[in-house]
């Protein structure tokens, strides 16, 4: 019976302890909340904010239960701290539950920062989900942009313009998530970015903020709206600024990565001739910058994007400025004639006849027939010369004496006319620095002419050496 | 809910307009509204032409999902102005009435586009056929047969009036049959 008493007073007193802490207002709970909130102590306000929710749940609710200015806080307020507290943890239940709580508060009271708000976050989850078909934030996020518009009376203040600013960054991540698969056509993305630069350009912009806006409306209309495709080829380009700077394996990678995703989601042709020649570009940046690395890998890479470039030029005529097409041409013929150079370099160390038909069989991938019995270059790039006057020693190793002619007199004629010089005037007209450069030229010549015995080259070659010598040779003694 | 926050909110900013600054008379407040009204309603045939843009496939469906909603919120906002126009006007200018008839045309259309069978898209495209049938209706011409003040490009095909677009995008007749099971035949 004692027992009994005694358990009976025990549950009294535990009872009372409940009630005691159920006793707690919502007022009050409310009040502590803001405090908490205001402190910025996340987790005691999500704590104070379930409490209120759970009590506001109770068959008899308190009249502030009822009243939306006080829960559309509880929700906010709750929002906003799990948020907080998802920042530091990355756990992504916290951010589901705060889009929760302000999709919520939303629901109370419509309060175009909260939708603002919220459609961030959804964006964000999307985002770190790796889920870029998920529109439904940024269709949210737009729709408080344009009520905190109207709430401004159709004026743009600097808020709203922050807003904007991170609605569009919003909107060119999620499109280019995953960055390896398009889950849309971004056809979306670009359009809500055309938008946002749309409003953007009512208000009265500093030069800073028109160039973003100026920059992501391009990035979003270029392509036929390939906000994708512009962003990575943005991406790309930055990158290779900074591998230009530091050229490490690190940057090299980044810079390959972006510049192969723009080139996978580009829409046009020339974005493809584009992409494949800056492919190429990086790849030869890489080989001769790096010591480290296996040169021929890069070189492959180099020749094989260079090609494709090439092969898209002429089979689909895209249409692109003289600059590109030249450039494409470059970086083709200066892939190729670096491989030659690679390959003619081995033949020191490895096998020699084979490294220098190797060497030739990669070099003959840039000739054709030139109906004289010769061969000749597909088209003339920058630098063009050096190709065949490699080619030229090449068929000197080899003992080919028709391809060692043949080329090294291409060679010379192309020598002439990049130096813009015509042999007959050479003398009078040359320049010093042409002059030592040409001189290469005439010994490569000279080798070749003396080894198959062509005495009336060497006649003629003979003059032109002295000519050329004697000039360097005034630059050396008027240095002296 | 939110429609009708929104409203009151249209509502009040008209009404400080009012009463705040004296010099801007009634006939500002209604020119400037209209104005924002044809906006928004450019901003309809915009997302509706870009959302034809796209390609029907599973691919592009969230995309269209997205426009959808999109355009909603634009019709949801021409119809804003237009019942803030006609508390704020003892009558209201069949133009008015024929802007936001154009934007629920639209969205009807928009919602049937991505419907793909799903009920609540069809009955929310019925309603707003209806909603703008019946704004219109009493109209000199109907607003269907008349020419429309913009042009709508979908692919090749230009439209200038409503009917031939509705006879274009909705070859099924969905629109028609639900005036016809509602009883307004």
């Amino acid at each position: 019976m004692k027992k009994t008493s005694l358990l009976l007073a025990v549950f009294l007193v535990t009872a009372g302890i409940t009630d005691a802490v159920h006793a707690q207002k919502v007022a009050d709970l409310f009040e502590q909340t803001k405090a908490a909130y205001e402190a910025n102590n996340s987790k005691q306000t999500v704590d104070l904010c379930r409490q209120i929710i759970q009590q506001c749940e109770q068959s008899y609710a308190e009249a502030e239960c009822r009243y939306t200015n006080v829960m559309k806080n509880v929700y906010l307020y709750k929002g906003l701290s799990e948020y907080k507290i998802y920042t530091e943890e990355q756990d992504l239940d916290l951010l589901t539950e705060a889009i929760a709580s302000l999709q919520q508060s939303y629901e109370l009271y419509g309060d175009p920062n909260v939708t603002f708000n919220f459609g961030y976050m959804q964006t964000q989850r999307a985002i770190k989900m790796q889920n870029g078909n998920e529109l439904e934030g940024l269709v949210a996020s737009w729709d408080g942009i344009l009520s905190m518009y109207a709430n401004q009376e159709w004026t743009l203040d600097d808020e709203l313009l922050k807003n904007l600013k991170i609605f569009v960054k919003q909107a060119v991540e999620l499109t280019v998530t995953p960055a390896d698969s398009a889950m849309t056509t971004g056809r979306f993305a670009s359009f809500m970015v055309r938008q946002a630069c749309d409003l953007a350009e009512q208000g009265h912009l500093n030069q800073e903020d028109r160039l973003f806006f100026d920059v992501y409306r391009k990035r979003a209309i270029e392509d036929n709206y390939n906000l994708r495709g512009n962003e990575w080829r943005a991406r790309g380009f930055a990158a290779e600024e900074e591998f230009i700077q530091n050229p490490d394996d690190y940057s090299y990678r980044k810079t390959r990565t972006n510049l192969e995703l723009a080139l996978r989601f580009s829409k046009s042709i020339e974005r493809q001739v584009e992409m494949l020649k800056e492919l190429t570009k990086v790849a030869l940046h890489m080989e001769k910058n790096s010591s480290d690395r296996l040169a021929e890998t890069e070189l492959v890479y180099a020749r094989e994007k260079a090609a494709q470039a090439y092969n898209l030029l002429v089979e689909r005529r895209p249409n692109i400025t003289i600059d590109l097409e030249n450039e494409i041409k470059k970086v083709y013929g200066n892939s190729i004639f670096r491989m030659v150079d690679y390959y003619f370099s081995l033949a020191d160390s490895t096998d020699r006849l084979n490294a220098y038909y190797k060497a030739r069989r990669v070099g003959e991938e840039l000739l054709l027939p030139d109906r004289k019995g010769g061969w000749k270059q597909k088209f003339k790039w920058d630098g063009y010369e050096e190709l065949y006057l490699r080619l030229a020693d090449v068929g000197y190793e080899t003992g080919d004496e028709a391809f060692a002619v043949d080329m090294i007199d291409k060679a010379w004629k192309a020598a002439l006319h990049s130096a813009k010089l015509s042999q007959t005037n050479l003398c009078s007209d040359v320049t010093i620095d042409k002059a030592s450069n040409l001189v290469l030229f005439v010994d490569v010549y000279q080798q070749i002419a003396n080894r198959f015995g062509l005495q009336t080259v060497l006649h003629w070659l003979r003059p032109i050496r002295k000519c050329l010598v004697s000039r360097m040779n005034v630059s050396t003694n008027r240095h002296e | 809910m939110k429609f009708t926050i929104r409203a009151l909110f249209s509502a009040f900013i008209v009404a400080r307009l009012f009463f705040n600054s004296p010099a801007f008379g009634e006939e500002q407040i209604e020119s400037s509204l209209e104005k924002l009204m044809v906006n928004y309603e450019g901003k309809v045939i915009e997302v509706y032409q870009e959302m034809q843009a796209l390609e029907r496939s599973p691919q592009t469906h969230q995309e269209r999902l997205a426009f959808d909603q999109l355009l909603s919120n634009y019709t949801l906002r021409v119809l804003e102005i237009y019942k803030t126009l006609t508390r704020i006007k003892a009558f209201t200018l069949e133009n008015y009435k024929t802007i936001a008839a154009r934007a629920l045309f639209l969205k009807a259309l928009t919602n049937l586009d991505v419907a793909e069978g799903d009920r609540e898209k069809l009955k929310s495209a019925c309603e707003d056929y209806q909603q703008a049938l019946a704004l219109t209706r009493g109209a000199k011409i109907p607003v269907l047969s008349q020419t429309l003040p913009y042009e709508i490009w979908i692919g090749d095909r230009l439209y200038t009036k409503l009917a031939e677009l509705l006879d274009d995008q909705d070859k099924d007749r969905v629109l028609l049959r639900c005036m016809n099971s509602s009883g307004n035949e």
